[in-house]
């Protein structure tokens, strides 16, 4: 039991994956301007953006993040769709 | 500015190196970027720094702090370390700090990059610790160095997480080396070489895998694993290495527990520093310890037990620790020891206010939370910031101290005022008074009350002029307190001298500046201000051949003095008055000279300098150099955020075709809210946009514009007669002439032309007739029949329709008598000095004695020349 749990909380993936990060807003030039070789898109009839795409590892997601908070956007969810 | 900054982290002997990391980065030192991205403690720094110590090329090391991320103190450290990395003089940029308040964000990247591009050496600046920088234009300007693809230059980013740089492009071709987390990971090679670095750590073999496994490569867990080690043994939880690696703060108890309590309570001190060097650690143990001269074995330890121990000065002499250890020995003293945080961060904040480091001082006092300190800190060096022109340095200071304290702070409004008055936020100067008014500056110190009746004084005169109050105030101001710095004391005398001139009280302000003189050294800069204020009162009076005259006496002064900003006014206002009074070569050379000083002082006076350049080689027919200085000013004028200085330029070139009879084209510009008049716009410029609008609409608008403008030029005379501005009087004048004759009132344009020209020739204002003949040479046949109106017009150089001129005789100038003009006459028609003498009844030595003067006078050296010369003069038609 305890094995497993050490095992679940150890591995970070520190390697690249695809992600996705939702958020809240409308796309504005400056995000685009921000999210460099993202996918950027809006939801379909909602005031949902999802990102989509490959970050080398979490100190890219980590800038990422960063970023998205600075230019003041709400992050509804990160996934990691794909290692 | 603190040089540490500005040094790569020393390496210890003990750090393992990682050659298969240093030959990549050595594989990609060609390339524009190197990104090395991973959490703390991966080893980033160190790398690069094991890297740069093996090799040659030429590199500056910039370790980033939170304050740089102010685009200001950004520039500063960039320019300085780009500097340290290539031979390259960047005098010209140093300040650009400065600029940022004025130019436009890309036109600083443009010089930056312009820059860089000169480099003939190979050169390469690490930027450290870039996470920190959270300024969209820093990253602007990252971004636009990589994309310029510039050869001989490299960027090295050490970050904990990826910065908002665009590297798709830079990946796609392959321009990018990225050394990220997993390659920064310790292997179990290194690791076990690590442990036989260290002999005293004597792990089984179980212990080093578990050990492997729970830090997963991360070197900071390991190493701090290894020196808490013994801990978790002696608590008797053998095996249970596995919490460590994620709750620091019990792992850096366990590293306590391996020292003396006295020893680790010391470094938690030092951990409040951002940097420490050995005076500074003694004097926080003497102050928190009570103990002195325990630095030096304090600090051997600390070497000698490797405590994740950062040297960031020239030989060893300024540690930091490492961040992240740093940040957990001050966590840990935080909560032990809450009470001793603040008392400590304002002792450090003395000790930097001691040696002179100011902002490191603040820095601390509001890490202390102490904004009264900090606050007093500002007030104490905005003197000295001030005098030399350096007052972005202050708007930096006052910007970290949040919003709601400098709000509710009277010392710091109150500096803020004196930022408005050099950026000339307008909106913002009526809200800091406001603001002042709420928190009571009234009932606050002398000084504070006159600083701020100083400020409303300015206000009143300059933005929203009430000349009378103005002067009120700057009384009250001078009466309560007695001030003799430039900055204030002088200011407020200028500016008192100028609002009573805008009474009408110039004999006043002159006789009063006399006796102010007296108590101040000749060439202080309380007299220099003093003579600035006296050509102010003359200027704004319209008496020009004075201001020229105390404009030649105050560059005499200021050019002797070591005050730039007064050598530059000084040269402007002897430009300004010599434009007035059409001694056109020595305005533009004057002028000419202000271009140099552009980073000195008041960008609407520089501009206006320019203005005046271009219009004086205009005036004198130098249409060649007017084009070219008119370019420059655009060019100059596109660098500024402020769009208003496009204006001055488009104002300047509208005027210059209007001068080459191209007004026309202009006409489309001038009608663009031509209508909309502001006093305070005028003062003593040379080039007033809105004037020059009602200039072009005079001359080309339609006739119903032209009686349209007839009524602006009466609204702009009465606001500019209230205030006693007389400096545009005579162009005024003559608009409303030009501006009769297209309507068909030649009488009334008859009267605005006389008035004119009388006014011109008593207060030797010339340069509104030169420019009018300039522009509508028919306007003159007007006054054709008045001999005397003839006579100054000649005099000016000015040719009238009709040739015939009455005779002037004028022995005192160095215009041709009468008899002189009688004795050329006789001399064309061949007689000789004898038969002239006969023929005007006077002797031979007369004869003599009048060519003499003609050839002074005509500067010719005998007959021959005299009298080409008076051919070529047209004089005798």
């Amino acid at each position: 039991m305890r094995e497993e749990m050490f095992a679940q909380e150890k591995t970070i993936p520190n390697n690249a994956a695809i992600y996705q990060i939702r958020l809240k807003g409308t796309i504005t030039t400056t995000l685009i301007q921000m999210t460099d070789d993202m996918q950027v898109r809006q939801e379909t009839d909602s005031d949902i953006i999802s990102l989509i795409g490959w970050l080398p590892d979490q100190s890219a997601l980590m800038g990422l993040l960063n970023t998205l908070h600075d230019i003041h956007f709400t992050i509804k969810s990160v996934q990691i769709i794909k290692q | 500015m603190l040089h540490t900054k500005l040094n790569r982290p020393k390496i210890s002997d003990d750090l393992l190196l990682r050659p298969h990391l240093i030959r990549k980065l050595e594989d990609s030192s060609h390339l524009p970027l190197i990104l090395v991205s991973a959490p703390a403690g991966y080893g980033k720094s160190i790398l690069i720094s094991q890297w740069l110590e093996k090799h040659e090329t030429k590199y500056c090391w910039l370790a980033l702090n939170q304050a740089m991320s102010d685009s200001t103190l950004f520039l500063t450290y960039f320019i300085e370390s780009l500097e340290r990395c290539c031979a390259v003089n960047w005098a010209d940029l140093k300040d650009l700090a400065q600029q940022y308040h004025f130019l436009a964000w890309e036109t600083i990247i443009d010089l930056i990059i312009n820059k860089i591009n000169t480099f003939n050496e190979y050169a390469r600046l690490i930027l450290d610790d870039y996470h920190l920088i959270r300024n969209q234009e820093i990253h602007q300007l990252i971004n636009a160095i990589l994309k310029e693809n510039i050869n001989n230059f490299q960027l090295v980013l050490i970050t904990r997480r990826d910065p908002p740089l665009q590297f798709r492009q830079l990946r796609l071709y392959q321009k990018l080396l990225e050394i990220r987390m997993h390659e920064l990971r310790f292997n179990n090679n290194e690791i076990g070489e690590l442990l036989k670095m260290k002999p005293t750590f004597n792990f089984s073999q179980d212990e080093v895998n578990e050990l492997l496994f729970r830090a997963e490569g991360w070197i900071m867990g390991i190493r701090m694993m290894l020196l808490a080690k013994p801990a978790p043994y002696k608590e008797g939880r053998k095996g249970s290495l596995d919490y460590v690696t994620n709750d620091l703060d019990i792992l850096i108890d366990h590293i306590g527990d391996n020292f003396s309590p006295e020893f680790f309570r010391q470094m938690q001190l030092c951990s409040l520093c951002e940097q420490f060097n050995k005076e500074l650690i003694d004097s926080i143990f003497s102050f928190s310890l009570n103990e002195s001269g325990g630095a030096n074995n304090f600090l051997e330890q600390l070497i000698d037990s490797n405590l994740f121990l950062i040297p960031t000065g020239d030989e060893c002499s300024w540690f930091r620790f490492h961040h992240l250890f740093g940040d957990v020995l001050k966590r840990r003293l935080k909560i032990k020891e809450p009470k001793l945080i603040n008392p400590l961060y304002i002792h450090i904040s003395s000790w930097f206010a001691g040696k002179g480091l100011i902002d490191e001082a603040i820095h601390y006092a509001i890490l202390a939370e102490n904004y009264n300190r900090a606050g007093n800190l500002i007030v104490e060096h905005t003197t000295s910031k001030f005098e030399l022109g350096e007052w972005w340095v202050v708007k930096r200071w006052i910007e970290n101290i949040p919003e709601e304290i400098r709000m509710s702070n009277i010392d710091l409004l109150l500096i803020e005022l004196y930022f408005c008055q050099e950026t000339y936020e307008v909106k913002e100067f009526s809200f800091l008074l406001d603001t002042l008014e709420s928190v009571g500056v009234k009932n606050s110190s002398k000084k504070n009350q006159s600083l701020y009746l100083y400020h409303l004084g300015y206000y009143l005169t300059y933005i929203s002029p009430n000349p009378e109050k103005a002067l009120e105030c700057l009384e009250q101001s001078k009466a309560l307190y007695h001030d003799e710095t430039g900055m204030f004391g002088g200011r407020r005398e200028l500016i008192t001298a100028n609002t009573r001139q805008m009474l009408g009280r110039s004999t006043l302000a002159l006789k009063l500046l006399n006796e102010h003189d007296k108590n101040f050294q000749y060439g202080s800069v309380m007299h220099m201000r003093s003579l600035h204020a006296r050509i102010y009162v003359h200027l704004q009076s319209g008496n020009f051949k004075e201001s020229e005259v105390e404009s030649e006496k105050f560059h005499f002064i200021a050019k002797k003095g070591e005050l730039k900003i007064m050598r530059a006014w000084s040269l402007y206002l002897l430009g300004n008055s010599a434009f007035q009074t059409a001694n056109l070569d020595k305005a533009s050379q004057s002028l000419r000279e202000v271009i140099s000083y552009d980073k000195v002082f008041n960008y609407r006076v520089y501009f206006d300098a320019l203005a005046g350049l271009v219009l004086s080689h205009s005036l004198k027919g130098d249409a060649k150099e007017a084009d070219s200085m008119q370019l420059t000013m655009e060019q100059i004028s596109e660098k500024f955020k402020n769009p208003k200085f496009q204006t001055y330029a488009r104002s300047v070139k509208a005027r210059v075709n209007l001068h080459k009879g191209l007004g026309k084209m202009e006409l489309e510009w001038a009608q663009m809210n031509w209508l909309n008049q502001v006093q305070g716009l005028y003062v003593f410029m040379m080039d007033v946009p809105e004037l020059t609008k009602i200039r072009i609409i005079v001359n080309h608008g339609s006739i119903l514009q032209v009686e349209e403008a007839l009524c602006v030029l009466s609204e702009v005379e009465a606001f500019l007669n209230e205030v006693h501005n007389n400096y545009h009087t005579i162009e005024i004048e003559l608009l409303k002439a030009m501006a009769l004759v297209r309507i068909g009132r030649k009488e009334d344009a008859k009267a605005s032309l006389n008035k004119a020209l009388t006014l011109a020739e008593q207060n030797d204002n010339i340069r509104p007739i030169i420019e009018a003949h300039h522009i509508m040479p028919s306007l003159f046949d007007l006054v054709n029949q008045s001999p005397n109106f003839r006579r100054l017009l000649y005099r000016i150089g000015l040719n009238t329709s009709n040739s015939e001129l009455p005779p002037v005789s004028n022995a005192a100038s160095d215009e041709l008598s009468l008899r002189e003009q009688q004795v050329i006459q006789l001399i064309a028609t061949g007689l000789r000095n004898k038969e002239i003498a006969d023929e005007l009844n006077i002797s031979v030595v007369t004869v003599k004695s009048h060519l003499t003067h003609i050839y002074r006078k005509l500067d010719v050296p005998n007959r021959t020349s005299m009298l080409n010369k008076v051919k070529s003069m047209a004089i005798f038609s």
